[in-house]
């Protein structure tokens, strides 16, 4: 895992558990605040592209992961395009988020614990995940059954069903880095 | 991993991979007659449930997750190469399952839309439940693929483990 953040050019210590932690909840504040906007603002059916390009953002930019850039090092534990160049045209549209190389070091590799680290994180969040797919599966059954259990419910089942899954798409795509950044303790400066 | 597989009292060797293999793809050409079955009943709730019951019976035999009888182990326990093994599936397993809900959201959304009354019939029924069907199919990935991925990478093993 980095241990700093970089936005805009200026480098965040991200050291400590507490931060990291901090950052954890401002992230998923923040696209609990889109998640609600757009629940009142914009049903159908272009709601779903706004929270994917958030989760893609995040991940890009701050929590790493799934793809490369943010403090948990890349999944894949393999060279991407972001480190093999240093583009300045790629750096623009980063919007300053660049991590700058550190030459001779290896900065996407993971080690054995880190892979191992990666594993059990999905093994928790896929775990957890397990209810909010369930209950996914509850709401489409319900949806064409002929006396459905959620039909009291102010909002459209199709609008229910549709918000669960893209929910529990931006869980998918988030958890496991989140839970990474929230257990992994302090750690010495770099 | 158990080494033999219990079918109505007759209990057949799968201690080979080649065999486990065979016994998993016959699951899963199960599961997506499950779909399909889902896919005709659509808002039937007696063969629904019945649906329902036979895949909890597949999943059972399958094991993994907290099924005590299955052919995978329960998730819980184990020795710490069990629980490696386990931690890395889940990886792989769930590395792109997001991709099969992308096409399930953007069914919902063409649903959604008003559909030309020119459309044949069938097509318009079809629309109606390909997102219900595709997120079925989606569901039983989630829960089933750990399980499939230890049950197919393990290695032979010895008959009488």
């Amino acid at each position: 895992m980095n241990a700093e953040l970089f936005l805009f050019g200026a480098r965040i210590n991200m050291a400590p558990r507490r931060r990291r932690r901090w950052l954890v909840v401002l992230v998923y504040a923040a696209i609990a605040a889109l998640l609600a906007w757009l629940w009142f603002h914009n049903h159908w059916p272009g709601a779903f592209f706004w929270p994917v390009f958030a989760s893609v953002f995040v991940n890009r930019l701050l929590l790493g992961g799934l793809l490369p850039g943010g403090l948990v090092k890349p999944f894949q534990n393999k060279k991407t395009y972001s480190y093999k160049s240093e583009s300045s045209l790629y750096d623009l549209l980063r919007w300053g988020f660049h991590r700058a190389p550190d030459p001779g070091k290896d900065t996407f590799r993971s080690d054995e614990r880190e892979l191992r680290g990666r594993d059990r994180a999905h093994y928790r969040a896929y775990g957890t995940l397990y209810t909010a797919v369930t209950l996914l599966l509850f709401a489409l059954i319900d949806r064409v059954e002929p006396q459905p259990l959620f039909a009291s419910l102010p909002v459209p089942s199709d609008l229910f069903l549709y918000y669960l899954g893209i929910v529990t798409l931006i869980l998918f795509a988030t958890l496991p880095q989140a839970i990474l950044l929230w257990t992994e303790p302090d750690m010495e400066d770099e | 991993m158990k080494t033999e597989f219990d079918f109505f009292g007759k209990r057949i060797n799968i201690a080979t991979r080649a065999r486990r293999r065979w016994l998993l793809v016959l699951i899963y050409a199960q599961f997506i007659g499950l779909v399909i079955a889902w896919f005709s009943v659509y808002g039937r709730s007696s063969e629904s449930f019945l649906i329902i019951l036979a895949f909890l019976v597949l999943a059972n035999i399958l094991g993994g997750r907290s099924y005590k009888r299955g052919v995978v182990p329960p998730f819980a326990g184990g020795d710490e190469r069990e629980r490696y093994r386990r931690y890395y599936a889940h990886y792989v397993a769930y590395k792109y399952w997001d991709l099969t809900l992308i096409p399930a959201l953007v069914a919902v959304g063409v649903r959604s839309l008003p559909f030309n009354p020119a459309w044949h019939p069938m097509l318009q029924v079809f629309l109606n439940r390909l997102p219900y069907g595709l997120l079925v199919a989606s569901a039983i990935v989630y829960f089933t693929l750990p399980q499939a991925v230890l049950f197919w990478t393990e290695g032979d093993m010895e008959e009488h483990q």
